[in-house]
C-alpha cells in the first residue's frame, strides 16, 4: 500500500501501546524497548509497500518487532556471560548500564526472564497483542499446535514464578 | 488454551497495562522520525548490508556441501545458492549419532552467523529481510490449518451405522478428537485436560459413569476410540521433570515428552490399563489406521545442552532410550533443529514400538494418506530470496505397524493446509502459493515431477482446496474468491477446466453428495472489505468446467467458526443432510445445523447457545435421533427430528 509519514502515524497510532509493551516484557528495559519500537517503525515504513491491506497493519508491525526483539535478545545474550544471564541482576547491571525500568512489575521480568526467546514472543504475542495461537503461528511461523504447547508449556514455567 | 491458562494471560496482561509509555515512541514523534529519514535515503549503506548477509549464507552451504562429501571447507560461491536443498531422491538415514550432531551443530552456527552479521551493522537489512519474509507470514495466516487439516477423499462420511465420527482429512485414517462416541457412550475430554467422562446416553437421562485421569505433570491432548477392539487410547504430553527448577531455561525444550495409554473398554465402567509408551518431545499429531496407533511428537534439540558425547542430550528418547541412528531420517536441508519423532503402536500390545523413526528437520506438517506419511517442511525465503519459498517433501511408508522410508522431492511455493496436498492412484497432488501466484504440481511416488500448472491467480493465495480424484477444487482469495477446477486425470498434463468468481471465501470444502461441493468460510463485503459473517456456498459440481454457486447463507455477525482452521470441527453427514458447526457471535458461541434442500437450498433447522467452558473448542456428535454438543464440561442433547433440547449433563 502506498502511505506516507502521516498516515503511517495514524495506523501506528492504534497500535504503539501494545507494541511498547509487547518490547519492554522482552526487552525487560526501558531504553531496549524504545530503541526496538524504533528499528520496527522505520523497518515497517520502508517496507510499507509490501503491505497489502491496511487492516493487517497491525499484524505486520508486531511480526516485525517480535523478529527484531528475537535478534536483539540473542545478541544480549551472547554478550552477557551465559552463566549469569538467567539472574535479572547481573543482566541489568550488563544492558545499558543500569538503567533499569520500573514501570514492568519485578514479578512479571521474572516470569518473562525464566523463558526461552521463543516462549517469551509467543507469551508476549498473546498476552499483550492478544492472538490466538493460529495467528502467532502465521507471525512466528510455527504449528498452530506447536504454538500451544509451547504456549502452556511456557505459561506453566510463569506460574511458578509469578504465584 | 485452557481456562487457568486464559485466566493467567489475563493476570498477566493486568499487570502490564499500566506500564507507562516513553514519549520517544509517541506517533507524533514517530511521524517526525520517519519525515526526517525521508530526507536523508541511507542506500549504500544498505546494499553493502545486503551483499554481507548473502556471503553469510553462502558461506553456510559452502560448509554443508563440503562436509557432506567430507572434504575441506570450500570458498563460497555466489552461484550455488540453490544448492542448499538436496537433489537426493531417497531419505537418508543417519549413518551415527555423529553425523546427527553435526546437522543441528550446523544449524546453530547459521544461526550464531546470522547473529554475527547483526552485530558488524547489517541491522538495516536484517530488519528489512524481516518485512520482506514477513508479509508471508501475513499471507500464511491459518498455519492452524496446516497443522490440523487432514483429508478425505469422498467425504461423503455416509450415514455409517447410527453415530458419528470425527471429521477426519483422509478417508479410512482415523484422527484423535476431544470427544468421542460408540454409540451407546460419549467419551469427553474435559476442559481440564486432566480428564475423561465417560457418559452413558442410554435412558432419559445422560449419565456420567466413570471417568479417567491422568497425573499432575500430564495433560490430554487427544484421545481414540477403537470400538471393534474396545480400546481407548490417550494421547497425553507430560512436561519436563526438571519443571521443579524454573530458573534452567532450555531445559524444557527436549525435557516434554509425548505418551500413549491405552484402556480396555469392553465394560466402559470399569476401564483397565493394558499398556503405555512414551517418546521425546511434544505433540504434534497422530492417526489410526488397521489397529495401529502412529504417534507423531515434536522434540527440539537445546543447543545450550547438547553435548558430543553424550547422545541423550540431542537425540530423542522411544521409552527412555535413544532412537537408533538407522532410524533417524535426514534433513534435505544441510541442518536441523527439531525432529517430528514417528512412534507405530498396535493397540493389542499397547506398551510395545513396533517401529519408530526420527524426522530431522527445521520444522514441518504432516499429512497422511492410506498408504503415507509425508512430512513437508517450507524453506522460507529468508534463506532463498525474496518470494522463492520452496517445499521440500519426505515420504515414508506405513502399514501394518511398520515404517518405510521412501523417496523425497521439492515443489516450488508453500503448501496451505494437508487438503492441499492429496495421495491417490499413485501421485501426489500439491496446490501451493508461491510469492504472488499460485501453481499445481503432479509428482509421481518417487516424488518426481510429471506434470504442472503455474502462475495462476496473481496476487492471491491459496484458502482452501479439495482434490476430489481426478478433479480438484481450490479457493484463492484476493478481492472476490474463485473458485478454481483442475483437471488431473492426466497427471502429465493438470489443466485448469473452470473458475468460478464470488465475493468472499471458503476456508473449508467438503464433498456434499453427488455433484456437490460445500464451501464454509467467511463473507466480505466487497467495498470495504470487511469480513462480515459466516457463509455457507454450495458449489454445483455437476459440470467440472463450469461451476457454478447454486446457494449461499450468510451468517451476519457470526464473525467466526472453529471450522476456518479445524476440520475436526465440522460435523458433515451427507448421507443423513446434516451441517454442523459452533460460531462465534457477539454474545458467546451458537451450534448450527443446516440441512440442504435442492430447490429451497440451504434451510437453517437450529440455532442454540452453546454453554459450557469455552476453552475446548465445541463438538457436535450426534447419536440416532440426537444431537449432542459438547463443550468442556457441559453436553447438551437436542432432538435432531424437532431440534428442541431435550437433557444436558454437567461434568
Amino acid at each position: 500500500m502506498k502511505c506516507d509519514a502521516k498516515k503511517f502515524a495514524q495506523m501506528y497510532e492504534a497500535v504503539y501501546v501494545d507494541l511498547y509493551r509487547f518490547a519492554l516484557c522482552l526487552m525487560k528495559n526501558q531504553q531496549e524497548a524504545e530503541d526496538a519500537v524504533s528499528e520496527a517503525v522505520i523497518s515497517a515504513y520502508e517496507n510499507i509497500r509490501k503491505l497489502r491491506k491496511e487492516e493487517s497493519f497491525r499484524s505486520w508491525i508486531f511480526t516485525i518487532l517480535s523478529n527484531i526483539c528475537k535478534k536483539r535478545l540473542q545478541k544480549i545474550s551472547q554478550e552477557v556471560p551465559k552463566e549469569r544471564s538467567y539472574f535479572n541482576e547481573d543482566l541489568e547491571a550488563d544492558t545499558a548500564a543500569g538503567d533499569t525500568d520500573q514501570s514492568l512489575a519485578m514479578d512479571v521480568r521474572n516470569a518473562f526472564f525464566i523463558l526461552t526467546e521463543e516462549e517469551q514472543t509467543i507469551v508476549g504475542l498473546s498476552v499483550i497483542g492478544g492472538y490466538n495461537s493460529s495467528e502467532i503461528g502465521g507471525i512466528l511461523r510455527l504449528n498452530a499446535n506447536t504454538v500451544r504447547s509451547k504456549r502452556s508449556r511456557a505459561l506453566a514455567k510463569m506460574e511458578c514464578v509469578l504465584q | 488454551m485452557n481456562k487457568k491458562e486464559q485466566d493467567f494471560i489475563r493476570k498477566l496482561k493486568g499487570k502490564t497495562d499500566d506500564i507507562k509509555i516513553p514519549d520517544s515512541v509517541k506517533p507524533e514523534q514517530v511521524e517526525k522520525l520517519l519525515k526526517e529519514k525521508q530526507k536523508k535515503k541511507i542506500s549504500p549503506f544498505r546494499i553493502g548490508a545486503l551483499a554481507a548477509a548473502c556471503l553469510v549464507l553462502v558461506a553456510g552451504i559452502a560448509v554443508y556441501k563440503n562436509s557432506t562429501i567430507g572434504g575441506q571447507p570450500g570458498i563460497a560461491n555466489i552461484e550455488e545458492k540453490k544448492v542448499e536443498i538436496s537433489e537426493g531422491k531417497t531419505v537418508v538415514s543417519a549413518a551415527d549419532y555423529d553425523e546427527v550432531y553435526g546437522y543441528i551443530e550446523r544449524y546453530k552456527e547459521e544461526q550464531e552467523e546470522k547473529m554475527r552479521s547483526y552485530e558488524e551493522g547489517t541491522a538495516k537489512s536484517s530488519a528489512m529481510d524481516d518485512a520482506g519474509t514477513m508479509e508471508i507470514a501475513q499471507e500464511a495466516r491459518s498455519t492452524e490449518a496446516e497443522a490440523l487439516m487432514a483429508e478425505n477423499d469422498s467425504g461423503a462420511t455416509a450415514a455409517a451405522g447410527g453415530y458419528s465420527e470425527t471429521n477426519v482429512r483422509q478417508e479410512g485414517v482415523d484422527e484423535g478428537d476431544v470427544v468421542k462416541t460408540d454409540g451407546t457412550y460419549l467419551y469427553i475430554l474435559k476442559d481440564n485436560r486432566k480428564e475423561v467422562s465417560f457418559v452413558d446416553i442410554r435412558g432419559d437421562k445422560m449419565k456420567e459413569v466413570q471417568k479417567i485421569s491422568v497425573e499432575e505433570e500430564q495433560w490430554i491432548e487427544e484421545m481414540y476410540l477403537n470400538p471393534e477392539k474396545k480400546r481407548l487410547v490417550l494421547v497425553c504430553s507430560r512436561y519436563g521433570e526438571n519443571s521443579a527448577v524454573p530458573l534452567l531455561r532450555q531445559v524444557y525444550s527436549n525435557a516434554g515428552a509425548t505418551e500413549a495409554v491405552t484402556y480396555d473398554v469392553t465394560n466402559p465402567e470399569k476401564p483397565k490399563e493394558m499398556g503405555r509408551i512414551k517418546q521425546s518431545g511434544y505433540y504434534q499429531s497422530s492417526r489410526m489406521a488397521d489397529g495401529y496407533l502412529y504417534l507423531f511428537s515434536n522434540y527440539s534439540v537445546a543447543w545450550d545442552l547438547m553435548e558430543k558425547g553424550t547422545p541423550n542430550t540431542y537425540i530423542p528418547l522411544i521409552n527412555d532410550s535413544t532412537i537408533s541412528e538407522k532410524n533417524i531420517c535426514l534433513p534435505q536441508t544441510g541442518t536441523g533443529r527439531e525432529y517430528t519423532v514417528a512412534v507405530a503402536v498396535d493397540i493389542d500390545k499397547p506398551g510395545e514400538v513396533t517401529d519408530s523413526k526420527a524426522i530431522l528437520s527445521q520444522g514441518g506438517q504432516l499429512y497422511v494418506s492410506n498408504k503415507n506419511i509425508y512430512y513437508y517442511e517450507t524453506i522460507w525465503s529468508s534463506y532463498l530470496g525474496y518470494n522463492k519459498e520452496r517445499t521440500t517433501i519426505r515420504r515414508i511408508g506405513y502399514k501394518d505397524g511398520e515404517l518405510t522410508p521412501g523417496s523425497q522431492g521439492i515443489v516450488e511455493g508453500y503448501i496451505n493446509d494437508s487438503f492441499s496436498i492429496d495421495e491417490y492412484d499413485g501421485y501426489l497432488r500439491i496446490v501451493t502459493t508461491q510469492g504472488d501466484s499460485n501453481g499445481v504440481y503432479v509428482l509421481d511416488m518417487d516424488l518426481e515431477e510429471v506434470g504442472k500448472i503455474e502462475k495462476l491467480a496473481k496476487d492471491e493465495r491459496v484458502y482452501s482446496a479439495r482434490l476430489m480424484g481426478e478433479i480438484g477444487y481450490f479457493v484463492t482469495f484476493r478481492e472476490t474468491d474463485p473458485l478454481f477446477s483442475v483437471d488431473l486425470s492426466d497427471p502429465e498434463n493438470p489443466e485448469v477446466i473452470g473458475s468460478l468468481k464470488i465475493p468472499g471465501f471458503s476456508d473449508y470444502l467438503h464433498p456434499y453428495g453427488d455433484g456437490r461441493l460445500l464451501g464454509i468460510g467467511m463473507n466480505v463485503d466487497e467495498e470495504t472489505m470487511i469480513t462480515d459473517g459466516v457463509k455457507l456456498t454450495m458449489f454445483d459440481i455437476s459440470d467440472p468446467t463450469d461451476v457454478k454457486e447454486e446457494d449461499t447463507y450468510i451468517l451476519e455477525n457470526v464473525y467466526s467458526t472453529d471450522v476456518s482452521y479445524n476440520y475436526k470441527a465440522a460435523l458433515v453427514d451427507v448421507g443423513r443432510n446434516i451441517i454442523g458447526f459452533a460460531g462465534y457471535t457477539n454474545g458467546g458461541q451458537n451450534y448450527y445445523i443446516f440441512e440442504y434442500d435442492e430447490n429451497k437450498g440451504f434451510i437453517c433447522n437450529m440455532e442454540e447457545e452453546i454453554n459450557g467452558n469455552a476453552s475446548l473448542s465445541a463438538r457436535g456428535v450426534y447419536i440416532d435421533d440426537t444431537l449432542y454438543v459438547v463443550q468442556g464440561n457441559i453436553v447438551e442433547a437436542y432432538s435432531l427430528k424437532e431440534y428442541v433440547k431435550v437433557d444436558d449433563i454437567i461434568l
